[in-house]
């Protein structure tokens, strides 16, 4: 097996370093290089796993170590946009408590297992891409409540199914 | 909610220009996301459903095509 010393690791850590320019970007009112840090953490987000395929290094916990990256950084953007006051804050609340659940999960669901193993749930990929729009609408000022609060609704339907799969149903693990 | 502090230093678009790309931009990423979620639902629906990683799929083309509608409806009260 593949060392976790790898390149697609490497990439995936480089994604924060886009945190610290997008605080002072949100902090000096640059809304858009704001906007720019996000993207970037997107598209290496895309590519971690291209690169991951291309060097053959694709390990239990890269799978891991890249959810874990996102849930770290889309969570820091939203926290940093509500406590600047540049998105509201009730549905970012609900976002972030329903993030750490399903983190909590994750772990619960890899003790179950016995070992490192990444549930892989289709829906949360789509939240997650749909996470990172939504620091975007937030630093662009984009419709920012509707984008939110239905983005709440989202997540909440995709963790109480995720659970369910998780904890409840027989394990699956091919599938992870 | 109190305005955000939004420079008018520095800018890579007017902030109109800027509207108008996040605008065209969540549309068509949204409308994207509607046409693969499609096929990927149908695709799906055609496999056997009692494995559990087919249903997970067919869940998340239905999360996939929701969030799509969710795009396009925002792109449209977005528009400047």
């Amino acid at each position: 097996m593949a060392s976790n010393v790898n390149p697609a690791n490497a990439v995936t850590a480089s994604r924060f370093l886009t945190l610290p320019p997008f605080v002072w970007c949100v902090a000096n009112g640059w809304y858009q290089w704001a906007a720019a840090c996000i993207i970037v953490c997107g598209l290496l987000d895309l590519v971690d796993g291209a690169v991951a395929r291309i060097f053959d290094c694709i390990t239990p916990f890269g799978a891991v170590f890249d959810a874990l990256a996102d849930g770290i950084c889309y969570g820091f953007f939203l926290l940093i946009l509500v406590l600047y006051a540049w998105v509201p804050w009730p549905p970012v609340v609900v976002i972030l408590l329903l993030g750490v659940l399903n983190i909590g999960l994750r772990a619960k669901y890899a003790r179950r297992a016995g070992q490192t193993v990444n549930y892989r749930s289709f829906a949360m990929e789509r939240c997650v891409a749909y996470a990172a729009y939504l620091g975007g609408f937030g630093v662009t000022a984009y419709e920012v409540r509707y984008f939110y609060w239905a983005f709440a609704i989202i997540m909440a339907v995709t963790v109480a199914h995720d659970a369910k799969r998780m904890l409840v149903d027989p394990l699956e693990l091919e599938a992870a | 909610m109190t305005a955000p502090n939004l420079s008018s230093e520095h800018l890579i678009l007017s902030h109109r220009g800027m509207q108008y790309f996040v605008t065209y931009l969540t549309g068509i990423v949204a409308a994207y996301w509607v046409v693969i979620d499609s096929v990927r639902l149908r695709r799906a629906l055609r496999s056997d459903r009692e494995q559990g990683a087919v249903r997970d799929q067919i869940f998340g083309s239905i999360v996939g095509l929701v969030i799509g509608a969710i795009g396009i409806i925002g792109s449209y009260l977005g528009s400047p």
